[in-house]
């Protein structure tokens, strides 16, 4: 009552002096600004509300990416051949950078950049938020750079892939990019099984970033897959080291060699050289990432020379002892001159292709009928693909029997005016090592024998197998190829090769090897091309059946062969690998 | 009468339930954290994995092996009159 009585007192006062109007414009704008606020507070909740719900959300909930962590890539017994391991890149916010001027020069030194190149790399982008300064340094740099603790410079996990091989596997497995995409090889190949999946969480982060509260899993990472390949890391590496010594001492070009399974169509090896380190590719030419193996077509040669003879076997006008008269070793038909090296007489079908007789196989190619010719090849996989798991495989070329002249069949005889590439022959003399079957290749380990198709009869096979042996033999072209204590069966090749325009070169040459072991029972079937040998000696017999044979030899003690001829028990290999030094010196053949 | 007890039980459920979201959200941040922690933990034994693998690879290529072989330990493989093959 007392409080009131002052209240009402008081009014009476204000209301004499003040005569109404100031107390009232106060009330007034005091209402005015409650009806505003409130007006604005019931639209914020009515219309707006979905925005700035989605507004809010969007400052503290965060989708945060798990990465997937790439599959590892191993040989078929497990051995890695290709790992990825965390390394850290280095992200800047140049925008926060710009404000730290002063401590440009530690980061330079950190990161082994000059003050020019940052000054040119960061100033033009001050205004950007994100920008990747240098990816994938080593972890001790990755230490001092965070304990520098600079503003506007993150350290971001990523993935680095290793290659423990090196150069050996180069070209098998390719390669990935800075982002850890498969670019070559087996690695773009097989891209999408190696890379997994990324995955999603939704996560509430606080000012400083940290994660508060987990929302929910948007998807689940699923890391990449491991990949068993076919091939031998031990067989692999002598394989490149064979060959790189075989190019280096006859100063060619290039080389390669295929060791596959004669059961599976695996492959076991497959190399190049010259190669590259996959680890460092700085200083690497592109030219040398190229699997030639796969993408290099070449003219066979004389390494189509059992498939001839195949055809005139499945003719039914030759046996292996039918006589042949090679006329000395030179004959003409039609606009074409055809010659041997090793110049005979009267030869049976055998020793046609014992001495590898170009006069022999075109009398067979002239008297059987060219679809049958054709069928053979075709049927082996000339001028196709193989097929192979690999990135830019060439396929091969073979013209239809329908336009042929006589002259194409005279120069398809002994392997001219056709293409294969080093893997689809080895696929083809797959046909003399099965019994007669063409049968994929693959580059992933194999459980089961894949189904063949059949491409001349078994009988065929086995005749053309025998004069294969003869070929190792003493008197063959290449006694170079024996290996103790197993009987070989294969076919050298030398070929001029063609420079597209120019036709084919004078003393230029390719020099082939292709043969299997143990002849009676193939176990392994290897393919050897060694591309413009500039030394003395050129002939496959001597510049590539020597690199099949030291490779085999190891072959046979890595898979461990029986040997299977009786005549060489109690003797002991007499050659052995020759070896490279590191420091790309090479060391005498014959130690 | 039932009418007050009804709704007394159902206050009690509100409540009992109430308390349970409390236990459950926080048992779930707690096993959340203990996961973040585990799969940090998975990275880093990973990432030793890898790295060891590498160590291995890198120490066991045959290259390096043989020249250590033929250089540091003077090997060189068996030649003729060495080796004897053994057949049963």
């Amino acid at each position: 009552m007392k409080a009131g009585s002052w209240f009402f007192g008081r009014m009476q006062r204000v209301k004499a002096y003040c005569n109404f109007s100031r107390r009232g414009f106060v009330l007034f704008t005091f209402a005015c600004t409650a009806v505003l606020l409130s007006g604005h507070a019931i639209n914020l909740q009515l219309s707006d509300r979905d925005f700035l719900e989605d507004k809010g959300q969007e400052r503290y909930e965060v989708k945060l990416p798990t990465d997937a962590h790439r599959g590892m890539v191993t040989d078929r017994n497990g051995e890695p051949l290709a790992i990825s391991t965390p390394v850290n890149s280095v992200a800047v916010n140049p925008s926060e950078l710009v404000k730290h001027r002063n401590r440009w020069n530690e980061l330079g030194k950190i990161l082994d950049l000059s003050p020019d190149y940052l000054d040119a790399i960061l100033l033009p982008r001050a205004k950007r938020s994100f920008f990747y300064l240098k990816r994938h340094i080593s972890p001790d740099v990755a230490v001092t750079l965070k304990a520098a603790g600079i503003p506007g410079v993150n350290l971001i996990d990523e993935y680095r892939r290793y290659y423990p091989s090196g150069e050996v596997t180069a070209h098998m497995l390719g390669f990935t990019n800075v982002d850890d995409r498969g670019q070559e090889g087996v690695e773009l190949s097989f891209d999408s099984t190696l890379r997994g999946t990324k995955g999603q969480d939704l996560v509430i982060r606080d000012r400083l970033g940290r994660v508060v509260e987990h929302v929910e899993r948007i998807s689940d990472v699923q890391p990449g897959k491991d990949l068993a390949l076919s091939i031998d890391r031990r067989l692999q590496y002598v394989a490149y080291r064979e060959l790189k010594a075989a190019v280096q001492k006859h100063n060619a070009d290039s080389g390669v060699m295929v060791v596959l399974d004669a059961e599976t169509g695996e492959i076991l090896a497959m190399v190049n050289a010259p190669s590259y380190n996959p680890n460092n590719r700085a200083d690497a030419k592109r030219e040398h990432f190229r699997n030639r193996t796969v993408t290099d077509l070449f003219e066979p040669g004389s390494t189509i020379k059992p498939f001839t003879v195949a055809a005139g076997l499945e003719s039914g006008r030759y046996k292996p002892t039918t006589m042949i008269d090679t006329q000395g070793g030179q004959m003409r038909a039609g606009t074409v001159t055809v010659t041997d090296s090793h110049r005979a007489g009267m030869l049976s079908v055998t020793q046609v292709i014992q001495k590898s007789s170009n006069v022999g196989v075109t009398k067979i190619a002239l008297a059987i009928e060219p679809e049958l010719f054709w069928g053979v090849l075709n049927r082996a996989g000339f001028g196709q693909a193989s097929g192979i798991d690999l990135p830019g495989e060439t396929p091969g070329q073979l013209e239809s029997y329908r336009g042929w002249g006589a002259a194409d069949r005279v120069t398809l005889a002994f392997g001219y005016h056709t293409n294969i590439t080093a893997v689809q022959l080895a696929r083809a003399y797959g046909v003399f090592a099965s019994g007669g079957l063409l049968r994929p290749v693959s580059v992933v380990k194999q459980s089961t024998v894949p189904e063949g198709t059949r491409v001349i009869s078994e009988q065929t096979a086995l005749a053309v197998r025998e004069m294969m042996k003869t070929v190792i033999e003493k008197g063959g072209t290449a006694e170079t190829a024996s290996v103790p204590g197993y009987s070989v069966a294969g076919k050298t090749g030398t070929t001029k090769r063609n420079n597209g325009t120019k036709g084919y070169e004078e003393k230029s040459y390719r020099s082939l090897f292709a043969g299997f072991l143990p002849a009676n029972a193939p176990k392994l079937i290897g393919v050897v091309m060694i591309d413009n040998p500039r030394g003395p000696e050129y002939y496959g017999g001597l510049v590539a059946a020597p690199v099949f044979a030291t490779v085999m030899l190891e072959a046979t003690r890595i898979f461990n062969l029986t040997p299977d001829r009786a005549e060489d028990r109690g003797t002991v290999p007499p050659r052995f690998a020759a070896w490279t030094q590191p420091t790309n010196q090479i060391a005498d053949q014959n130690p | 009468m039932k009418a007050i007890a009804g709704s007394a039980f159902l206050f009690a459920l509100i409540f009992a339930t109430a308390v349970h979201l409390v236990v459950v959200r926080y048992e779930h941040k707690r096993l959340y954290m203990e996961l973040h922690s585990l799969r940090h933990q998975q990275d880093e034994l990973e990432q030793e994995r890898s790295q060891l693998l590498l160590e291995q690879g890198t120490a066991g290529a045959h290259l390096r092996v043989e020249t250590i072989a033929r250089t540091k330990l003077n090997m060189t493989p068996p030649n003729t009159g060495q080796l004897m093959r053994v057949y049963p």
